[in-house]
């Protein structure tokens, strides 16, 4: 059962961030009889305070910490998290998918691509392959180890319809960690459409109801919500020792660990790097060549809602129940590196009138717009982002927060090549709808990123990266990244699952430097 | 107390008016921000009462905003700075408030004329949007794959 330890008991691994990254290495580690301490800034919800309402959820669960942007993104919300038990898995919908083999090797698949410092994955494909393979039965993902896939909703009927169309083969429902029949103890999908909202019938994986009660129950875990972490300390040796925190009284507590992960979601990982400064790392943990908060990366990516002649109704259903594939190669043909899916998604009442209105503008012809919600489509292109210096994470010389932290400022520009890659994408997403005969599209760039990556990237070589391929910081022996700021590049598939694959293979590493007692 | 605007009625019940009064925002006011936010999202058969009530939540939000406060009574200023804006013809109405697109004012009260009218499921009932799914069983049951108008690619779907 759940344990308590003692804020002076050094023999913990303490986790930061109970998402996707962090409450998977704690169930991992806690399986494995290691004793863990996960400190999460956000509050504790259960399956009763979920409401299939997107507004008051988000007021519930959504990362609100003041933020700035520059770029291309949002001067005032240029990233999308959660703060809460479980992270942003309470929210997201859900895409279980693989990196592409030759997207490991994105150096040398691609060769120099201008404005970026691209460089290939250290890690082999196979191997990771086999932590995929684990990653997909613990996360019950639709289309792997047995389990079926969903039925297609009509927004994914559609998308797949034109695309057939125009000569594409015929896509099946994407592979989903959402159950489609009974499994670990959840029910089956409704088909609510309220993904986001956190899925009230537990069908989506979110380590909320999944890692963090297994690994309560071990024995070997104590999770302490509302608590975020504002420093790592630094001993003279170079190992870190301890980390501080503020609880939910505003109080500081010193929590000592025999070894630390970080997973707060590539922003926030970032940011507790850089102000976590010491003797030996004047400039903040791991960030001897200046890397930590650069190569942010978010996916090419754009929205588009297609005003279609029949009746849609989006919003039923899987908020994202397929993806298309068909551009997903390399071909440099095209005129650009790497390639996109295309994603079906839905958007309420409110997303479509913020999408509509740049073109719209307001008065009639914008009224009468909004009056057409039930024959909308829509759908999201994203695509491979590639790593460049400029786009980084830094922290606010002036602005602090609620806990008298520098904010974190995030600057984001495309390059070239994604410039080339989207204006293919929203070309053959239009051409998707135009074949059924739509009658009005509307693109939408996003300044606000889902996906955030690359910051405290993994390198085989020290000089270009902050990790390992374990995740441990180069010079800080027993100091971790457990989340997509490892990434070296955005590959084109959504994050969560490769997230989630290296934290199972990072534990055994972990566990095996117990061991021969190198940490 | 019934208030005409336009030729619209708004009932306002006296807990509301005492809600009016907190803000500092008199009745006219609030009118003329109820009737901006019909001009910005048209919507004919919606009941005034849904726009009423969005404004009324700006009015809200004003009290501890100081510049959202700022904005609104600057942008009411501008609006009836030549005559009284709720008097004009509609055709003038939309001319001044399409002259303040770029001030702080119109942002907003567009921000908040949106997040209020469509997050209303009065409005949703008008757009065709079900909303909360889960006291149904969600739409597995209910057309979450009823699309009858795509063409036939040989195989079932
Ligand atoms: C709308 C939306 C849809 C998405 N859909 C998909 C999808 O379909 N497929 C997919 O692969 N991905 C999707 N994602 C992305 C997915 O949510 C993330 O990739 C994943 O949750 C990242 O895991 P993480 O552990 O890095 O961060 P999170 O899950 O965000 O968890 C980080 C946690 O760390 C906590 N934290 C941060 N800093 C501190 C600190 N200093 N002290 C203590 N705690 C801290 C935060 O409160 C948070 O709970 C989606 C995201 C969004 C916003
Ligand atoms: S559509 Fe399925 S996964 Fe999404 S909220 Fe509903 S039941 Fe959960």
């Amino acid at each position: 059962m759940s344990r308590t330890y003692d804020v002076n008991d050094g023999s913990v691994v303490v986790v930061i961030g109970s998402g996707a990254g962090g409450g998977t290495l704690s169930n991992e580690l806690a399986q494995q009889g290691i004793d863990v301490v996960c400190l999460e800034a956000g509050a504790r919800l259960s399956l009763a305070d979920f409401r299939n309402d997107e507004p008051a959820m988000a007021a519930k669960f959504n990362w609100t910490d003041p933020r700035e942007g520059s770029g291309e993104m949002s001067p005032t919300r240029p990233t999308y998290i959660c703060k809460t038990v479980g992270g942003t898995t309470t929210h997201w919908t859900a895409l279980a998918l693989r990196m592409a083999p030759h997207e490991i090797r994105g150096r040398t698949s691609y060769g120099a691509i201008a404005g970026t410092e691209l460089i290939d994955w250290p890690l082999d494909y196979d191997e990771l392959s086999h932590f995929y393979g684990l990653a997909e039965a613990k996360m019950g993902v639709t289309g792997t180890n047995g389990i079926p896939r969903h039925p297609a909703n009509n927004n994914f009927k559609l998308l797949n319809a034109g695309a057939m169309k125009l000569g594409y083969p015929r896509s099946e429902t994407a592979n989903l960690a959402i159950n489609s029949v009974a499994r670990d103890g959840r029910g089956p999908c409704q088909q609510l459409g309220f993904c986001r909202s956190g899925c009230v019938v537990a069908a989506k994986w979110s380590t909320l109801y999944t890692e963090i009660p297994k690994a309560e129950a071990t024995g070997h875990f104590e999770l302490r919500p509302e608590s975020m972490v504002t420093a790592i300390e630094q001993e003279a040796d170079g190992r870190v020792s301890a980390v501080l925190y503020r609880n939910r009284d505003g109080e500081l507590v010193r929590q000592k660990a025999r070894a630390i992960a970080v997973a707060g979601n590539a922003i926030e990982t970032a940011r507790l790097l850089l102000q976590s400064t010491s003797v030996l790392s004047p400039d903040g943990l791991g960030n001897q060549n200046g890397l930590v908060g650069r190569h942010y990366m978010r996916h090419v990516f754009g929205r588009v809602l297609a005003r279609m002649p029949g009746k849609v109704n989006m919003y039923r259903g899987i908020v994202q129940a397929g993806s298309l594939e068909h551009e997903a190669h390399h071909d440099p043909a095209r005129g650009f590196a790497s390639g996109y899916h295309i994603e079906t998604v839905s958007m309420s009442p409110e997303g479509v009138a913020r999408t509509l209105m740049p073109q719209e503008g307001w008065g009639e012809s914008f009224a009468d717009a909004m009056e057409a919600y039930e024959y909308y489509a829509g759908a999201i292109i994203c695509g491979e982002d590639f790593p460049q210096a400029s786009n980084r994470v830094t922290l606010h010389d002036s602005r602090t927060d609620q806990y008298g932290l520098p904010i974190p400022k995030i600057h984001y520009e495309k390059n070239e090549n994604s410039r080339a890659m989207l204006e293919h994408a929203f070309g053959v997403v239009e051409n998707i709808y135009g074949a059924l005969d739509a009658e009005k599209i509307y693109r939408t760039p996003s300044g606000t990123a889902t996906h955030n990556m690359g910051t405290a990237r993994m390198a085989a070589d020290e000089k270009e990266g902050v990790c390992n391929s374990n995740g441990r910081v180069f010079g800080v022996p027993n100091l971790f990244i457990t989340d997509g700021s490892a990434f070296p590049t955005s590959m084109t598939a959504n994050p969560t699952l490769t997230i989630v694959a290296l934290a199972i293979r990072q534990a055994g590493f972990i566990r095996q430097s117990m061991v021969e007692r190198a940490i | 107390m019934t208030l005409v605007v336009g030729g619209l009625q708004v009932a306002c019940t006296g807990e509301e008016s005492e809600q009016i009064a907190a803000t500092g925002l008199d009745d006219a006011a609030l009118l003329t921000l109820l009737r901006a936010a019909q001009l910005l999202l048209p919507h004919q058969r919606l009941a005034t009462d849904v726009y009423r009530d969005a404004m009324l939540q700006l009015s809200d939000a004003m009290t501890n905003d100081a510049r959202k406060k700022q904005a609104i009574e600057a942008g009411l200023a501008a609006l009836n700075e030549s005559a009284s804006w709720l008097d004009l013809s509609t055709e003038a109405q939309k001319s001044t408030l399409a002259a303040l697109e770029s001030t702080p004012f119109f942002g907003t009260v567009r921000e908040a004329a949106i997040s209020g009218v469509y997050r209303d499921e009065r409005t949703w009932q008008l757009l065709g949007y079900e909303g909360e799914a889960s006291k149904f069983g969600g739409y597995l049951h209910r057309g979450f794959d009823d699309i009858d108008w795509l063409p036939e690619f040989g195989d079932a779907q």
